[in-house]
């Protein structure tokens, strides 16, 4: 709940403050924001779970940004950006669903 | 849970292998969405750090940040493009109006100096003049001719054709080049044109028919189709040689082909606008005035200063 909270801080902070992005970042953006949202969603289903850890919570938000970042980095530095792009977001989308369907069973019992 | 299946003994081709790897990949991937790390550190016990509640909330801070600076930076460059987009678009506009205001400009000024030079000559033969000038394309002319219109296949429209006419952007894969338009114009030359001039632009001398960027550029003009090439001179020669030539061959076979239109006919009278602006780069004035040269013929269209 104040997780929830402090999300919704964030965005608030984000729409009063607008921070500009420096530009030679605005291409890994995209690519950070679907692994943030990959690692909030499989917080919230460990949370429903019951094995919710905020070390690996937290590891895992990092790690998930930076990583698709880099991937993101070298695919543009190998001429395969694209692709590699496309292929992180689907394997990071397959989660995303997954993870919501857990959180929907939790939640629904259905 | 999707352990990984060896292969079957039975068929154990290399193809099946690799068939049940990637089986084995997808269901790892659909159905171990949780990150692993929880499950691993569920067995475990756990050591309650004083940080954890600050950090996961200063991550969750973090996410909803990351969120929406990436929806603002998606939706606030898109408008900013447009903009940018409409602001060269509104100043090429002024540009070019400001370039046809010039260009009347100058020819009325040139008018003015053609005027005071004839105030100036000592009356007589003058045609000698008229006919360099005719042939400089200093004066715009009048008389019987043949006008040539070839235009590209017909093609739904796009949105880029709201321009003006003359702006519109040409197709990708445009069908028509400059070399068409040059087989044109050097066939009606050949056959006696005096004075040609393409959409209204006044070919002379040095004028150039070139391809730039998927667009016929006269004089560094843009044209876009349909291009008219409209000649002045001996309509009944002109019509048989161009009719007889193997560049009008060459466009009916084009025209069956990829459907682009091609007409041509004579008119009784067409007027051809003269050249904007003569630039001399390497002339300079004789040494001397010489007497006239001998006169040429005079010119068959009927000529009148612009």
């Amino acid at each position: 709940m104040i997780a929830a909270l402090a999300l919704i801080l964030g965005v608030v902070l984000g729409l009063i403050f607008r921070p500009t992005v420096p530009l030679w970042l605005e291409p890994y953006l995209p690519i950070a924001v679907v692994a943030a949202l990959d690692a909030v969603f499989g917080g919230v289903r460990a949370r429903l779970d019951r094995i919710f850890d905020a070390k690996v919570f937290v590891v895992s938000f990092i790690s998930n940004v930076l990583v698709a970042a880099l991937i993101v980095f070298l695919g543009d530095k190998l001429g395969v950006g694209g692709q590699l792009s496309t292929a992180v977001v689907v394997v990071l989308g397959i989660r995303i669903f997954g993870n919501a369907a857990a959180i929907r069973r939790h939640v629904f019992r259905a | 849970m999707a352990a990984p299946v060896g292969p079957d003994p039975v068929i154990s081709g290399r193809a099946q292998d690799n068939n049940l790897m990637a089986a084995a990949m997808l269901n790892d991937l659909l159905n171990n969405a949780l990150d692993p790390g929880y499950r691993a550190r569920s067995g475990a016990g756990k050591k309650r750090h004083w940080w954890d509640g600050p950090m996961v909330l200063l991550v969750c801070v973090a996410a909803g940040l990351l969120l929406v600076t990436a929806y603002q930076q998606t939706h606030r460059s898109a408008p900013a493009s447009q903009s940018a987009r409409q602001d060269l678009e509104s100043r090429i506009r002024n540009l070019q109006s400001e370039a046809v205001t010039m260009d009347d400009e100058a020819k009325q000024l040139a008018a003015q100096v053609a005027a005071l030079r004839d105030q100036q000559l000592p009356a007589g033969d003058d045609s000698a003049l008229r006919g360099l000038e005719l042939a400089a394309g200093s004066i715009a002319v009048t008389g019987p001719g043949v006008s040539i219109e070839v235009g590209e296949p017909k093609q739904s429209p796009s949105s880029a054709s709201t321009g003006r006419t003359g702006t519109a952007s040409q197709p990708q894969d445009s069908v028509l080049r400059d070399r068409d338009i040059r087989a044109i114009v050097n066939q009606l030359w050949t056959t006696g044109a005096e004075a040609i001039a393409v959409n209204g632009i006044r070919l002379t001398a040095t004028s150039a028919i070139r391809f730039a960027g998927e667009s016929i550029l006269v004089d560094f003009q843009t044209l876009s189709s349909p291009y008219t090439v409209e000649a002045v001179g001996d309509r009944n020669k002109m019509l048989l040689g161009f009719a007889d030539s193997a560049t009008a061959r060459k466009f009916k076979t084009e025209e069956a082909v990829y459907g682009i239109s091609f007409t041509f006919s004579g008119k009784s009278k067409l007027t051809l606008p003269s050249v904007t602006v003569m630039q001399q780069s390497d002339a300079s004035l004789g040494p001397a005035p010489s007497s006239t040269p001998a006169s040429s013929p005079a010119p068959t269209p009927t000529e009148h200063p612009s």
